[in-house]
């Protein structure tokens, strides 16, 4: 019979046993690894500007070419992942950050905190969340240091939502009764009641928002919004690359590729870890 | 169910006045200075107010006079530039709607009639790849096939034909939603007992998957169709950069450089009662299908067509 | 007698793919109804008894395999016929109603419009107004009194036991040779129930058709059924007319079935006498009868082999090691 230890090792089970969440796994690690580490070892940074080989093609000494200011596309590629995936993530971690933070105030005490943090809520999701750090980023000027918190205020909406949800579900459930009579506190039964409950979920919006943020991103980057050049970041490249595309279409792909590989292997995971985590409860 | 609709209508222009409250309080808490003013008027009025005071004259301007200040530099009002390139946004955004619709929906009840099979999978395969890929991904690629490689179309939007790549790009970039929405609400109600029973009265098949059983699965895609807009709009918005057409994506990135309060929030406005509205259509439509919620609806009821969250 | 066989089911293999392994719902299965007469299918649930009805239908979900047998209805195979044969035979030549009223009506038309749409589908000809009209007839005469204001409703404002007769009023439209009714009165109320069945025997009556009823219940069945067959664990276990089955069961658990019906008789104090042990688990049957995990006579070579049908009187069959052709009992 299928005895397992815990939903989690039956979630962990089941994502690895899908080839298409595996690879996508893969794939990601690797984009880290190229982007974070690699940078290290490159002999170019993306700042090496030299009018003499711009524009050239592939070759030994810059294997995937120069741009139009010849610096070496690897490194941009490469410092420009750095710069996209990791604003990203950051954004990403603030926003579950505070939305969960906010959901949990929210859905355990209710009353008049829970209906003001929910108006809030709300309208922020009214908005598409594009449009929203549109706003965000003009407000915060153009500092590319403000940057990660216009991305990551257009990301709290469903943070807040989903925690709150589940701190919801759970502060209506006897066994938290149960729990403060035998003496637990309030901040005791949030953490392990609400936590163990809203868990599957908060980590498949995470991955959602991942993939979400990335996209705003990029787009955010190519509109020429909160970066300032030379930094790269994959949007921007694209940007850069956009008067060339008949000409040279390897300054426009190469970045296009890296940003699709990204967001296709993390919705591949995001899809995996919604089979994996589904059921509550094992298979019946 | 009349006073139902009064009470969404008369909800509107509330439900817009917060979200743009707000929106005003979050953009003047970030931009940290002082003396920062929101909206800049003909009359210079609202000057070194508190965020609270500017915030209501601001709405006072807007409601009465319909005025959303002047752009700082060249002290034009930007009420008609908005308009009229908001309006010509939101004319791509309804065809794109309908397009949409008319890919997405019949994709989504093939996939649903034939779950498992191998047509289903490839649906749901094709489905994943386009909403990974962001839409100026997209309109890279269509620009690369259809005008590079194929030499078919201009990027130059010179007549009606040109504007198969930017519908085709904003199109893309939502059909897999409502696809994928379409097939698991058909999937859900394919599944209940009364169109077994239907069938079994000998009702045709073919009318009781598309009369009978979209009919209830309608209820969902009618839902998404509200954030489905949304995402249209920044679609649009893109693809305008992109293609360089006279929409809001391209007033909007002149006025992000110039940091021009102004217009992203009046362009704020717009878009969140266009939301609205869409939403209070979504809610008509969804009672026009589902004749028989229409006696339980009173003005009491909370918002019918709810979207859902996260992903579909 | 022969001729009058309306339907034939012999031999039917079902199987259903699950996560946890291919249930074996039917194994074959073999029984007639005659016409005119009511054939009662009694048995637990899970003993396949609905299964092996809407496989008659074409009605099995996408995850069952039929793997064997064959269906005739008046001497025509059903089984692999073309869905377009079948939608025309549905409704029309063979009917049936379900167990759950609450839900067998679509929720977003009238009940007036989809009985018109049941006539319509299949004689194109007929217009609407008259299409409704014979709906409303319909509702009429099955005891609905506000029968022009039921049709223009939607199925939420009627209760449960009027939506069971919107379902029979419906599916005898077209007046269908053939009823199968699976569990029509389980989901009522005992009143609601005896009106439900006398209708039944009503239209039978008037019209002549046959009824396969599908049950458990055993009052039921003494009701209203000419003849019954007893099915468990996807198997026949006895099959034979009413008074066949009551007075001289041949099969232990049919005996054992009989013996769990609480009586009015009987002692209060009596504890209610049940059949001991699990229903069989339909992924993993025993290689012999499928019975001898519970029965009470079982012998070795019960759990060994299945055993064979045997005819213990005239038309009453059972399928038992334990008896002898005639019916005499061993052991």
């Amino acid at each position: 019979m299928k005895n397992e230890k815990s939903p989690r090792s039956r979630a962990v089970r089941i994502f690895f046993s899908d080839p298409w969440s595996v690879a996508a796994t893969a794939v990601l690690l690797l984009l880290v690894l190229a982007c974070f580490v690699l940078p290290f070892f490159l002999k170019y940074s993306y700042l090496d500007t030299d009018f003499t080989i711009k524009l050239q093609g592939p070759s030994a000494e810059h294997p995937l070419g120069t741009d139009l200011l010849g610096r070496d596309m690897v490194a941009r590629l490469a410092y420009g992942g750095r710069f996209t995936l990791g604003i990203t993530a950051l954004a990403t971690v603030i926003a579950a950050v505070i939305g969960g933070v906010l959901g949990l105030l929210s859905g355990y005490w209710g009353g008049r905190l829970d209906f003001y943090v929910m108006r809030v809520v709300d309208a922020l999701s009214s908005i598409p969340s594009l449009f929203l750090a549109i706003v965000m980023e003009c407000a915060l000027g153009w500092g590319q240091g403000n940057f990660v918190y216009g991305l990551a205020i257009a990301a709290i909406a469903p943070f807040a939502k989903i925690v709150r949800a589940a701190a919801l579900d759970v502060a209506g459930n006897e066994y938290i009764e149960a729990s403060r009579a035998l003496g637990a506190s309030g901040l005791q039964v949030m953490r392990r009641h609400v936590l163990h409950n809203v868990l599957p979920v908060f980590i498949i919006q995470i991955v959602n928002c991942l993939a979400d943020t990335l996209i705003i991103c990029t787009i955010l980057g190519y509109m020429q919004v909160g970066i300032n050049p030379p930094t790269p970041e994959w949007g921007n490249l694209f940007h850069l690359g956009k008067d060339y595309i008949r000409s040279i279409p390897r300054l426009t792909f190469l970045p296009v590729a890296a940003i699709v590989l990204t967001t296709v292997s993390l919705n591949i995971v995001g899809n995996g870890l919604r089979d994996s985590l589904s059921t509550t409860g094992g298979d019946r | 169910m009349l006073g139902y609709f009064v009470k969404r209508v008369l909800l509107i222009i509330p439900t817009v006045i917060v979200v743009t409250l707000v929106i005003f309080l979050l953009m003047a808490s970030l931009t940290g200075t002082d003396t920062f003013r929101m909206v800049t008027y003909a009359d210079d009025a609202g000057t070194g107010n508190s965020v609270l005071s500017q915030f209501f004259v601001y709405i006072w301007h807007v409601l009465t006079k319909f005025d959303f200040g002047v752009d700082p530099s060249t002290r034009r009002p930007i009420t008609n530039e908005l308009l009229r390139h908001y309006g010509f946004t939101m004319r791509m955004t309804g065809a794109a709607l309908l397009l949409t619709l008319l890919i997405g929906v019949p994709a989504g009840i093939f996939a649903a009639v034939r779950r498992g099979s191998a047509g289903d999978r490839a649906v749901s395969a094709v489905t994943m790849v386009i909403s990974a890929v962001p839409s100026f991904c997209i309109a890279f690629g269509f620009v690369m096939f259809f005008a590079v490689k194929l030499r078919w179309l201009n990027v130059l939007m010179m007549d009606k034909t040109d504007y198969i790549m930017p519908m085709g790009t904003i199109v893309l970039s939502v059909v897999a939603s409502i696809t994928r929405i379409t097939r698991t609400a058909m999937c859900e109600v394919l599944d209940k007992q009364y169109v077994t029973a239907m069938r079994s009265l000998g009702l045709r098949n073919r009318s009781v998957v598309y009369r009978h059983a979209l009919k209830n699965a309608l209820v969902p895609i009618v839902s998404v169709i509200s954030s489905i807009v949304g995402y249209l709009i920044c679609g649009c918005i893109v693809v305008d950069r992109f293609f360089s057409l006279p929409g809001l994506g391209m007033y909007l990135a002149n006025a992000i450089r110039s940091r021009t309060t102004n217009t992203v929030l009046a362009a704020a406005i717009f878009i969140s009662f266009t939301m609205c509205c869409v939403g209070v259509l979504a809610d008509a439509v969804y009672l026009i299908v589902n004749p028989a919620m229409r006696e339980n609806v009173s003005w009491r009821s909370g918002r019918l067509a709810r979207g859902k969250e996260g992903r579909a | 007698m022969e001729n009058d066989v309306l339907l034939s089911v012999s031999g039917l293999r079902i199987s259903f793919r699950s996560p946890s392994g291919t249930v074996r719902a039917v194994n074959g299965v073999s029984y007639e109804v005659r016409r005119g007469e009511v054939m009662g299918i009694v048995g637990e649930s899970g003993s396949g008894k609905s299964v092996s009805a809407y496989a008659l239908m074409g009605l099995l979900p996408r995850t069952a395999r039929i793997e064997s047998g064959s269906v005739r209805f008046e001497g025509r195979e059903l089984l692999g016929l073309p869905e377009r044969e079948m939608e025309n035979l549905r409704g029309s030549e063979i009917g049936m109603i379900f167990q759950d009223p609450m839900s067998s009506l679509d929720p977003v038309f009238r009940i007036g419009d989809i009985l018109s749409e049941v006539i319509r589908s299949h004689e194109p000809r007929v217009k609407k107004k008259e299409a409704w009209a014979r709906g409303v007839e319909m509702l009429r005469s099955m005891g609905i009194r506000d029968a022009e204001n039921a049709a223009r409703s939607y199925q939420s404002s009627l209760s449960g036991g009027m939506r069971q007769r919107v379902m029979i009023a419906a599916s005898l439209l077209l007046r269908p040779k053939l009823l199968i009714a699976d569990e029509p009165t389980t989901a009522l109320d005992v009143t609601i129930q005896d009106q439900i069945i006398r209708l039944l025997r009503e239209e039978k009556e008037k019209s002549g058709m046959s009824i396969l009823f599908i049950t458990h219940n055993f009052g039921i069945v003494a009701d209203i059924c000419d003849r019954v067959t007893v099915m468990y664990g996807g198997h026949v276990m006895e099959s034979g007319t009413v008074n066949d089955i009551f007075y001289q069961p041949a099969h232990p658990y049919t005996r054992a079935l009989l013996r769990a019906v609480p009586r009015v008789d009987s002692s209060r104090r009596e504890p209610l006498k049940t059949i001991e042990g699990q229903p069989v688990d339909a992924t993993n049957l025993p290689a012999g009868c499928v019975f001898s995990t519970r029965c009470v006579h079982c012998g070795g070579l019960c759990r060994r082999e299945q055993p064979p049908v045997r005819t213990v009187g005239h038309e009453h069959t059972a399928s038992c090691w334990l008896l002898t052709e005639g019916g005499a009992e061993n052991g």
